[in-house]
């Protein structure tokens, strides 16, 4: 086995102890009536720090293997992996200096769909560099850049935990989280969808060789000789009725559990587990009725896709990794939220007082905002070297600058215009989402000159 | 009442309004949904492709009037940040005072009833074998060593109080980070108004004196300006009347392409020898690459590209036969182009090249020419076998080919940045002031001693949680000095 493939290994391995870890987050609060941090526990943190330990090799040596002025965060590939090296940095911190292993409930499973996606990419070769990234200020900049937006991360997962044990209504975070489900196949959705019933995750790059007959492109680069390449999608006529039904379904559910939820449920202060679980555990048969059919046509819908993509000739699951990633990623969710709420007051007790996860959080994001300034300083330097301009506004430069104005929003909402925690947390899990699509939707959607994303 | 009595009592009754923090968050909210349109549509700034050509005709001029495709130079996007900017300078004039007046302000000591009110957990305390004297002696070096001052407030003879603080200057560095703000603002309204970026490209070994404006859509001349007061003249003259100025012209003396090998497309290098040319004498050269940018006077020229230019070059050397290659003349052709030879009384013109003739390996298709008229039959010349044309055509002369080479075009961006030193200043201002405002905080620290027995307490700004751990430990070290 040559060093390639064992950091190649490494890396992949990493990602198992990941999702052994979340699964083993989830089986602590599962387990009813203990309240204590028990042996299981202890194993999901062995899991993170024997995935981190492995990560960290796997990055080293592909440091190694390209060479000094070549550090692994050059590609889609390599991006999506150091990002996830950040998260679980501070999921190891979390750990061992702030004594909460327990954010690793939310954390963890983006960790392992970072990693995921970064295991599925099918070009992971170690690509020389091409000019423009030629200079030092990659170091500089990317660095920063992932301090910065795992620190967010971060606070976003603290948030969320937050937003539960101060007692908001979990009838209004499933309607939050449906809506975000919405926005999400919307996006992955696309115009294209409903004009051809072709789905943007079933993209394909198509290269028509001399002979008329056509070959599905990995690796752009390599093929590039053979002859033109052209990215197809695929027609899916069948499950554009199952995705209006999902559309349908969600957003009648966000406007239920908006609506059936306690309206203004009285401010609570500092509650106590029970007090959070009587003010937000307000579940009952018809939601759960409502959860549940709506999950399963996504369920559905989704494993229509990728069964289509499974009979087709052209598509291959291993060529859509993000379709794949999706399939697993939300049966895992679907799966987590559904213990969580089956054990609310369990997993409530679990966490810490309100005012120490929503303190954490603060301080991720006090963090955090340095050094995005500096990712947003460092960038313009390099942009004046290599382009001639230090600010020109590119898509990704602009999207850097709109989740740093999220976070202004969010610190004088916090210091001047004392705003209640639960609307900061708020703010941090906007802030979030807004970071996924600078990092990832950007380089997917947008086209600009930041072009490690074009996978 | 006079006019602009009425005008000062509207601003009095304005000021504190702008100076509101809803202003702000409601402000910060549009600017940030307000700057999704133009990543999402094409912009007239981001490259020289016309927005014009991608959109139907009814959303282009619909787009066109709301100013879409310059979203971040239209009036509704400007109008936003100079909103943010007025409430901005309004909000300092409001709270400034007030904080400096908070960072400099006296400690106390804690008062005494507040003691027993303080939370078990933000007090620690302890009792001391020491006398009193020695336990002041013992904190005050150990702060001293930390290069912290202590304050002392005597109580009575037996008790006092040592009170010290941590990062106070961290409550106004806020200050820093706004006023460097509006300092970028200063310095991108500079440029702005006097700087621009251009694109050219040069095809190698030619000379150009124009370049497209990005911000416009036009070409302009290479001016330099003296003091950027000949800009200005073209800017309000017009092009006419600046024409007087001194130009230059821009050469690309050579430019090489290098690609991976590995990766073929994936260019590895690129780099144009660049000429500042100026009454034909050359005023300036030097290598340009890509993040090594060439300065002239308050030009800034940046290597960005580069292309094909749809022929090739090649390097050859015409030899006599006659006198068995004694002479011999060294040509660069273009493909298409004729090319008059200096120590042959003919034209040659390379129009065709084979990659690879009949396994031969590369080719090249000559044809001679003489008073504009082809003489003889095109010939085949190749790279590999010269003396195949020698044997086959038995003329008078043979062509040698040393190189075939795609000819490219460089293409080169020229910035002329005024504002930049103005915004770097303000950049470095608010990075300093981000990490000072948001890494440090404001701690206050006290300890009182009375009768042998020592008490501990302090407070912070913010982070409380945290703090009470940093209390304990911080606890634990006194305790052990002065026990």
């Amino acid at each position: 086995m040559t060093l390639f493939e064992a950091t190649i290994q490494a890396l992949n391995a990493s990602s198992f102890f990941y999702l052994a870890s979340a699964v083993f987050f989830i089986w602590t609060i599962s387990k009813t009536g203990t309240k204590k941090w028990g042996k299981l526990g202890l194993v999901a943190c062995a899991c993170v720090n024997i995935g981190f330990i492995l990560h960290t090799g796997g990055l080293l040596g592909r440091w190694v293997l390209g060479g000094i002025d070549r550090p692994p965060w050059t590609n889609l590939y390599e991006s999506l992996i150091f990002f996830a090296w950040g998260v679980v940095l501070f999921q190891v911190i979390a750990q061992r200096k702030w004594k909460m292993p327990i954010v690793g409930l939310v954390s963890m499973p983006l960790v392992f769909v970072l990693m995921g996606m970064a295991v599925m990419t099918p070009n992971k070769s170690l690509e020389p560099l091409i000019p423009a990234l030629q200079s030092y200020w990659l170091k500089i900049h990317v660095v920063f850049g992932m301090l910065s937006y795992a620190a967010f991360t971060v606070a976003a997962c603290f948030s969320f935990l937050h937003l539960m044990r101060n007692g908001v209504s979990l009838k209004k975070i499933t309607g939050g989280l449906f809506l975000l489900t919405l926005l999400n196949l919307g996006i992955a959705g696309g115009k294209d969808f409903y004009k051809t019933a072709s789905f943007n995750l079933t993209k394909t790059k198509i290269q028509t060789l001399a002979d008329g007959k056509t070959k599905m492109v990995k690796d752009v680069y390599k093929e590039y000789e053979g002859g033109p390449v052209i990215t197809r999608m695929e027609e899916l006529p069948g499950t554009t009725y199952l995705y209006y039904l999902v559309l349908l379904l969600f957003a009648f559910g966000a406007f239920y559990f908006f609506y059936s939820s306690a309206r203004r449920s009285k401010k609570l202060t500092d509650p106590s587990a029970e007090e959070a679980f009587e003010s937000g555990g307000d579940y009952d048969s018809k939601s759960r009725l409502i959860l549940y059919s709506s999950l399963t046509s996504y369920v559905l819908f989704l494993s229509s896709i990728a069964y289509y993509v499974y009979k087709s000739p052209t598509l291959t699951l291993q060529s859509n990794p993000y379709l794949l990633m999706l399939l697993i990623s939300t049966s895992f969710f679907i799966f987590s939220f559904i213990v969580i709420e089956r054990n609310y007051l369990a997993f409530l007790k679990y966490l810490p007082e309100a005012r120490r996860i929503d303190e954490l959080s603060y301080k991720n994001i006090l963090f955090g905002v340095p050094f995005q300034t500096l990712l947003l300083i460092t960038g313009a330097i390099w942009a004046y070297y290599a382009w001639g301009r230090s600010w020109g506004w590119d898509p990704k430069e602009t999207w850097a600058l709109i989740t740093w104005i999220v976070y202004l929003v969010y610190l004088h909402g916090r210091l001047l215009a004392n705003w209640s925690h639960n609307r900061l947390s708020c703010v941090a899990l906007c802030g979030f989402a807004i970071l996924v699509f600078a990092f990832l939707g950007v380089n997917l959607v947008l086209s600009g000159l930041h072009s490690y994303g074009a996978a | 009442m006079h006019m602009w009595l009425k005008v000062e009592k509207a601003l009095d009754h304005l000021w504190p309004k702008l100076a509101s923090v809803k202003i702000t968050l409601v402000v910060f909210v549009l600017i940030l949904l307000l700057s999704i349109p133009g990543t999402v549509l094409m912009q007239y700034n981001m490259s020289n492709v016309d927005p014009g050509a991608q959109y139907d005709f009814a959303f282009w001029e619909w787009g066109k009037t709301l100013q879409l495709f310059t979203a971040y130079q239209s009036f509704w996007y400007v109008g936003l940040i100079v909103l943010l900017s007025m409430n901005l300078i309004a909000c300092s004039c409001i709270r400034w005072p007030a904080m400096f007046r908070a960072a400099r302000v006296k400690l106390k000591a804690f008062p005494k009833e507040r003691w027993e009110q303080q939370a078990a957990d933000w007090k620690h305390g302890w009792s001391s074998s020491k006398n009193a004297s020695d336990v002041k002696k013992i904190v005050i070096d150990d702060l001293k060593k930390q290069w912290i001052k202590a304050h002392v407030f005597e109580e009575s003879e037996n008790s006092f109080q040592i009170v010290w603080q941590i990062g106070r200057w961290s409550r106004v560095a806020n200050v820093l980070v706004h006023t460097s703000l509006l300092v970028v603002f200063m310095g991108a309204i500079v440029t702005a108004m006097y700087g621009f970026e251009g694109a050219t490209n040069i095809p190698e070994g030619r000379a150009v004196d124009s370049f497209m404006i990005f911000k416009e859509g036009k070409g302009a001349g290479l001016v330099k300006p003296r003091d950027s007061r000949a800009l200005l003249a073209e800017r309000f003259l017009g092009r006419e009347k600046a024409d007087g100025l001194d130009r230059f012209r821009l050469k690309a003396k050579r430019f090489d392409v290098e690609f991976y090998k590995d990766f073929p497309g994936r260019p590895k290098d690129f780099r144009t020898q660049l000429e500042v040319i100026q009454d034909g004498k050359v005023v300036k050269a030097g290598v340009l690459q890509v993040n090594r940018p060439m300065r002239f006077d308050n030009f800034v020229f940046y290597q960005s590209s580069y292309g094909a230019l749809g022929y090739q070059k090649i390097k050859a050397r015409v030899l006599s036969v006659a006198d068995k290659g004694k002479t011999e003349e060294l040509v660069e052709f273009s493909t298409g182009e004729a090319l008059k030879l200096k120590k042959f009384p003919f034209s040659l013109v390379p129009f065709q090249i084979a990659r690879d003739l009949m396994g031969l390996g590369p080719a090249v298709h000559f044809q001679e020419w003489r008073n504009k008229k082809a003489v003889g039959k095109a010939f085949w010349v190749l790279m590999n076998l010269p003396q195949f044309d020698v044997e086959t055509r038995q003329g008078k002369y043979t062509i040698v080919i040393d190189d075939i080479k795609n000819a490219y075009f460089t293409g080169l961006q020229i910035g002329y940045d005024p504002g930049a030193p103005i915004y770097w200043l303000g950049s470095f201002g608010m990075l300093v002031g981000t990490f000072y405002a948001l890494f440090v905080t404001h701690r206050k620290f006290y300890l009182r001693f009375e009768k042998g027995k020592i008490e501990f307490t302090g407070s912070i700004h913010r982070l409380p949680m945290g703090f009470k751990d940093f209390l304990a430990k911080l606890a634990t070290r006194l305790k052990g000095k002065t026990v």
